[in-house]
């Protein structure tokens, strides 16, 4: 694929111009990774809202009504719903692992089986989230499976 | 579809179990006994009727203690079938004590068995999807 870099002058936004045949798989992810980077997730701790980087996140869990994200070693809440951050995050490293939980793939270390058809995710900071049977045929193919 | 998937896997090692066990059972009780071609459709039958306790676990997520809850319903489906037919087709007497407690163990070791099966199935499936892991993250 070619890469073509333009300077553009001042004033203008900066914009990216994607051409090509047809969209694969790769050029999706490559889309939608784009798209979800830029924008930052507004979190709260105490009465302190941060943005975060989703690439730093590990994963997102709902509970209680609340949900909070978990990054390697602090959680914060956030006030978006699960589905919404499903939808947001769509086409990424993140994938919906349960009911309650939307991990992101590239911070998974390892995944071993877990009782009847379940699998766990352990994860880069040493944490373990529970991937139902529901969601198992979504991580395969994510992986291609 | 995934669901015939596995009912036709859980079949094929419950069969082959059943098959095992079968002659160990007729070694032990039933030695001077020549049997006809009937024993066959029973046993097929029977591994039949006992993969469908596979059913009891939908694709609806679960508690851990409700999915344990659910396993031992389905090792008391296994029970209820095997035992069952076991009378209908005369494998046992029911007031043989010894036949009976040779069925109840014969009972655990292929549901421990098949369970040995679907549980190397999913490590294999695990290291699988922990290689195109390492794949992704490099991508």
């Amino acid at each position: 694929m070619k890469i073509t870099i333009l300077d553009v002058p001042d004033g203008e936004e900066d914009e990216i111009i994607v051409r090509c045949r047809h969209i694969d798989k790769q050029l999706l992810k490559l889309i939608y990774a784009v798209r979800a980077g830029q924008e930052k997730i507004l979190a709260l701790r105490g009465n302190e809202y941060i943005q975060i980087s989703p690439e730093k996140i590990f994963y997102f869990e709902a509970v209680d009504n609340k949900v909070f994200l978990y990054l390697e070693k602090d959680v914060y809440e956030v006030k978006q719903k699960l589905y919404e951050l499903e939808e947001r995050f769509y086409g990424t490293d993140f994938f919906r692992a349960s009911k309650s939980c939307i991990v992101n793939l590239a911070k998974v270390k390892s995944l071993s089986p877990a009782f009847n058809g379940r699998f766990e995710a352990h994860m880069q900071n040493g944490e373990k989230v529970m991937i139902s049977r529901q969601y198992v045929p979504i991580l395969k193919e994510k992986l291609g499976l | 579809m995934k669901k015939l998937k596995d009912l036709f896997f859980v079949f094929v090692c419950v069969t082959t179990c059943v098959v095992f066990v079968t002659a160990v059972y007729i070694t032990i009780f039933w030695p001077q006994v020549s049997l006809g071609v009937e024993i066959l459709w029973q046993i097929l039958g029977v591994s039949f009727l006992s993969s469908f306790g596979i059913c009891l676990y939908t694709e609806k997520e679960r508690s851990a203690k409700s999915t344990l809850v659910r396993y031992i319903l389905h090792y008391v489906y296994t029970n209820a079938v095997v035992l069952g037919c076991g009378i209908w087709f005369g494998w046992f007497y029911a007031d043989n004590l010894a036949m009976v407690l040779g069925m109840v163990v014969i009972i655990a070791l292929v549901f421990l068995l098949v369970s040995v099966v679907v549980w190397n199935r999913n490590k294999k499936m695990a290291a699988l999807m922990n290689e195109r892991l390492k794949g992704y993250q490099q991508e």
